[in-house]
């Protein structure tokens, strides 16, 4: 869970993009990496193999001070997809403060969506994180692709769950950034409630979104 | 391994600090370079001012920031006239960061991986410890569980052989007791008439002391039909003498079935055995059945004879059972052992009603029987097998409806058994 550094003088939050192999969990990092404009940056880090499959995991660091002066920085993280790696998934996803499920949206991926989901849940248990009150984002990705499986379908599946779902096209860059956000606000909403390290830093909702995604159109007055 | 800048993160994800990034490269080839672009002196230091590297040569040093993903992690000193050099070797520091970083993780993760995996192989391995001792101990528990199903058999088995053996007795002693009876019988009324005849020899020996006359005694003599008396007083005693060893014999015969009640294995005469029970069966069977019993020498096995004496006794009496309905004909029972070597071969043979070869197959099954209730337990051929067996030996029973039946017994004969 976030935590201050030693010194008190940093927090950093972790959102892990998990999902089955060659969903575009990569992509939508790469994807944020070129429109986000935080307040602070960080290369982005790839560990892939030859065939862009990714290894151990990929990273991208983003970062803020925040009105008194503090750092808050934000670790963004993907998992192997690969059935194989499931030890590296574990380690990947603890102690995660949020999770972004990519879905591929092709009809042939059902099964693997689903496999990839229930593993998931049983990883979240399996690390010890709280399922009930873990924020948990579910994107629909590769909407640009023919052969999907219509939105109105996928919503009638998930509408009973508790977890929002988003549709984006990363590899077109669309609606990557408003997934990131909506799992923010989320995330937002439960450390302001539940994080006693969080609320010291003592940060608008506002403040927060633009400080980490930078001035974005899809933040509403609301947010502010 | 002892290097003090080893990295040390016990997360891949925790923050490097300036000494995990620079613990990636050897630490020599850095300083030398260093010292060769800063010939007037340098220091790294981190964020808290602990020195990580550094060469002095007396110049006064002005620091600059060391920053890494936008954070703050330590500062790079050099003098005022190397100022220009700093930001060039910044940027080498932060290539090289970046691949540090890269390396560290990647091995961190690398580590923390093999370590969960090690650790769901070791939780694996302790479940299959814990069922294999689970299952140990469920094998103990059924060995003990069957070892006392079997000693539940065995007194079951027990006492249901002594129940038929109770019942084979009680029919028994019905035959011997009539067979004991007809001898004591014939002596008791013997005696009594030998009394009544030594009533008249009595009063004779009075006419003789008061001194009777010749004429008197003589009279007497053919009055009481002396002669008579004396032949038959002799026959008397024969007869009864002849019938107190009928009845000695049958006690010596019971003696010896009932004798042989013991558990143990002992070394006897089967045809002797044999012998007596025929005798014993021979009195609670009907008059009209001819019972014979053919053998070869003395067959000495080493047996329970009283086993051996209730199975040939139960297999007899279901012979003569089997003659009972017959009207037509001679009643034949032959018996005949023979022997070889290796073995003695025991037929029971009759010529009595046979069993329909659907029952055939179902003669040793335990509680089968044609009996009225009450009259068996059907456990008898079931007993017969076992005690056959027991001893290594084989029954087989060929019938015809009609014409009689063979039961056919095998009992092996090893070269001890000799004579006790």
């Amino acid at each position: 869970m976030a935590d201050f550094d030693p010194d008190g003088k940093k927090l950093t939050l972790k959102v892990v993009y998990y999902g089955p192999a060659q969903s575009g969990k990569t992509t939508n990092l790469t994807a944020l990496h070129d429109q986000l404009s935080p307040q602070m940056k960080g290369d982005m880090m790839v560990l892939d193999t030859k065939g862009d499959r990714t290894l151990f995991f990929d990273l991208l660091p983003l970062g803020m001070k925040t009105p008194s002066g503090l750092l808050l920085k934000l670790k963004l993280f993907t998992v192997p997809g690969q059935v194989a790696h499931d030890s590296t998934r574990k380690a990947v996803l603890s102690r995660a403060d949020a999770v972004i499920f990519v879905a591929d949206s092709q009809l042939t991926q059902h099964e693997n969506n689903q496999n990839s989901f229930n593993n998931l849940l049983q990883n979240i248990h399996q690390v010890g994180l709280n399922p009930s009150t873990l924020p948990l984002i579910i994107q629909f990705n590769k909407r640009d692709l023919p052969d999907i499986d219509t939105e109105s379908n996928i919503m009638k599946t998930w509408e009973g769950t508790p977890w929002p779902v988003f549709f984006s096209s990363a590899l077109k860059g669309q609606h990557v950034v408003e997934t990131l956000t909506g799992t923010l606000k989320r995330l937002y909403d439960h450390l302001d409630k539940q994080d006693e390290d969080f609320q010291q830093l003592q940060i608008t909702k506002h403040q927060f979104l633009t400080g980490l995604l930078g001035d974005i159109a899809s933040l509403k007055e609301d947010d502010k | 391994m002892s290097d003090p800048l080893l990295p040390s993160p016990t997360n891949f994800d925790d923050e490097l600090t300036l000494q995990d990034l620079l613990s990636a490269v050897n630490s020599q080839r850095i300083t030398d370079l260093l010292a060769k672009v800063l010939f007037d002196g340098y220091r790294i230091c981190d964020v808290k001012n602990n020195t990580i590297y550094e060469h002095q040569t007396g110049k006064t040093l002005i620091p600059c920031d060391i920053a890494f993903d936008f954070e703050l992690i330590g500062y790079l000193e050099a003098s005022a006239q190397q100022q220009a050099s700093t930001p060039i070797i910044l940027e080498w520091l932060q290539l090289l960061f970046g691949c540090s970083q890269r390396y560290i993780m990647a091995s961190s993760m690398h580590v923390e991986s093999v370590r969960s995996d090690y650790e769901t192989l070791n939780e694996e391995h302790q479940a299959l410890l814990a069922s294999e001792q689970r299952y140990r101990i469920l094998s103990e528990q059924l060995d003990k569980k069957v070892k006392e199903q079997v000693g539940t058999l065995e007194q079951t088995w027990r006492k249901l052989y002594t129940a038929e053996k109770q019942a084979s007795v009680g029919q028994l002693a019905a035959g011997i007791a009539h067979e004991i009876n007809n001898p004591i019988g014939f002596v008791n009324s013997n005696l009594n008439t030998a009394s009544k005849y030594l009533d008249d020899l009595v009063s004779l020996g009075q006419h003789i002391k008061a001194k009777a006359s010749p004429e008197t005694l003589l009279e007497y003599w053919t009055q009481k039909d002396l002669d008579f008396v004396f032949e038959d007083f002799t026959d008397l005693l024969n007869e009864s003498k002849e019938g107190a060893k009928r009845v000695a014999d049958i006690v010596a015969d019971l003696k010896l079935f009932a004798n042989l009640d013991s558990e143990e294995e002992i070394t006897i005469d089967i045809n002797r055995q044999l012998d007596v029970t025929c005798h014993m069966a021979r009195t609670s069977m009907d008059e009209s059945v001819k019972l014979s019993f053919t053998h070869d020498q003395p067959c000495f096995i080493k047996c329970r004879p009283a086993y051996i004496g209730q199975l040939m006794l139960g297999i007899i009496m279901n012979a003569a059972d089997a003659l009972k309905q017959k009207t037509k004909g001679d009643k034949t029972i032959n018996i005949s052992s023979q022997q070889d070597e290796k073995q003695l071969f025991i037929h029971i043979e009759d010529n009595g009603s046979g069993i329909p070869p659907e029952m055939l197959t179902k003669v040793f099954d335990p509680f089968f029987t044609t009996k009225q209730v009450g009259e068996g337990k059907g456990l008898g051929l079931t007993f017969c097998k076992d005690i056959i067996h027991g001893h290594g030996g084989s029954i087989d029973i060929n019938s015809t409806l009609e014409q009689g039946t063979v039961v056919s017994i095998i009992l092996p004969i090893t070269p001890d058994k000799t004579p006790a």
